[in-house]
């Protein structure tokens, strides 16, 4: 197990919760992704939340489904709401191919022990918010699948 | 909470149905801004009201009569401030009620428009809103919609005349965000106050991603847009 303040793995896989505000929709309200805002750091927080899934054990379902578990237990969570994975390596190439070196650190706290976050984000870059949402979680999960 | 169907609200010509919960501090909210409206349309309709700044008189070379019109009825229903914030402070009011507020207030203001918009776009419009309003789905420290942002929106709906309609999301701060999507060309405008807007498209160009962001004002949206093929997203 990683300390807190490291950068996670390369290999890893972190899995942000986007409310419902925030996915792409059609005008018929079908979810086809996540709208760049889905990944904007409101002016408090000086990290974007995630969770890091290789903190769990079991296989990638298991991890998914413990994760949002986890998000379930400590914040509200909508039934259209939707979670965002990406691998690390690929979220950090992402940011850097769009001028912005991150780090994505373990922060844990005493209700989420698998809490981490991307620091360094710039703030009100769109350019680059839509290329986390389009190129760095590719992959959308459904609360109400898990 | 126990919310009850109203009847139709009549605003000058254009009829606006909203489930309100009954209370007195709703019908005042209600009334009150429904009059503020009504007087703004009837100094327009006197031409009490001085329309044109030097920007405007930029705007009206660019623009037909028809769509400054519109224009100038969106900025006059926003620049009064709004009745309801002054019978109630926000502070303390429980979510429910602050979330249907800013919606009731927001179909108001598009009732005033209404004419310009068909009836299927308005409905659904409303139905979008509402969605993003959903109490159980909300996000505790998010900004409910805000107007001046939604006015901004309808400039933009009005100028840019899409055939194709948005889905719709919201900022943290309650700025309405439309996204168009075609397969793997998106646009994103984000409708801020004071008739700003920011945008980003998304495409892929020589099988690069390719990401592109802007801000400008709504009345020059158009124009802003116009290298990058709009009708993609606003064509039917």
């Amino acid at each position: 197990m990683i300390s807190k303040g490291s950068n996670l793995p390369d290999e890893d896989h972190v899995m942000r919760y986007v409310p419902w505000t925030k996915l792409r929709r059609d005008e018929n309200e079908h979810v086809i992704g996540f709208l760049p805002q889905a990944f904007e750091l409101r002016e408090e927080e000086q990290s974007l939340s995630l969770n890091w899934l290789e903190y769990f054990s079991g296989d990638r379902n298991q991890r998914i489904r413990e994760s949002a578990n986890m998000f379930r237990g400590i914040r509200k969570v909508g039934a259209k709401s939707a979670y965002g994975i990406g691998n690390v390596r690929h979220i950090k190439e992402v940011c850097d191919s769009n001028g912005a070196r991150v780090r994505i650190v373990y922060e844990p706290d005493h209700e989420n022990r698998a809490h981490s976050g991307i620091r360094g984000l710039p703030r009100d870059d769109l350019s680059l918010l839509d290329a986390l949402a389009t190129q760095a979680f590719v992959e959308l999960v459904r609360d109400a699948e898990v | 909470m126990t919310k009850k169907l109203i009847g139709p609200l009549s605003i000058g010509t254009s009829l606006v149905s909203v489930g309100s919960p009954q209370s007195a501090r709703h019908e005042l909210t209600y009334y009150g801004l429904s009059n503020a409206l009504a007087e703004a349309f009837k100094e327009l309709a006197l031409g009490e009201i001085p329309l044109l700044t030097m920007q405007s008189a930029l705007h009206a070379a660019a623009f037909s009569e028809g769509t400054r019109t519109m224009e100038r009825r969106v900025s006059d229903l926003r620049i009064p401030p709004s009745p309801a914030s002054l019978i109630s402070p926000i502070g303390g009011q429980p979510l429910e009620e602050r979330l249907f507020d800013a919606t009731a207030n927001v179909k108001i203001l598009t009732s005033q428009i209404a004419m310009h918009l068909e009836r299927e776009w308005r409905d659904k419009l409303f139905r979008q809103l509402d969605s993003l309003h959903d109490p159980k789905e909300w996000e505790p420290d998010d900004e409910p919609i805000q107007q001046a942002s939604f006015a901004t929106f309808l400039k933009a709906i009005i100028q840019i005349k899409p055939k194709r309609r948005p889905g719709l999301g919201l900022s943290h701060a309650g700025y309405l965000i439309a996204a168009w999507t075609d397969k793997f060309d998106r646009l994103t405008i984000e409708f801020l106050p004071n008739d700003r807007v920011r945008w980003v498209i998304g495409r892929p160009r020589d099988d690069e991603p390719e990401h592109i962001a802007g801000q400008t004002r709504v009345s020059r949206l158009a124009e802003t847009l116009a290298p990058y093929n709009p009708e993609i997203w606003f064509s039917s």
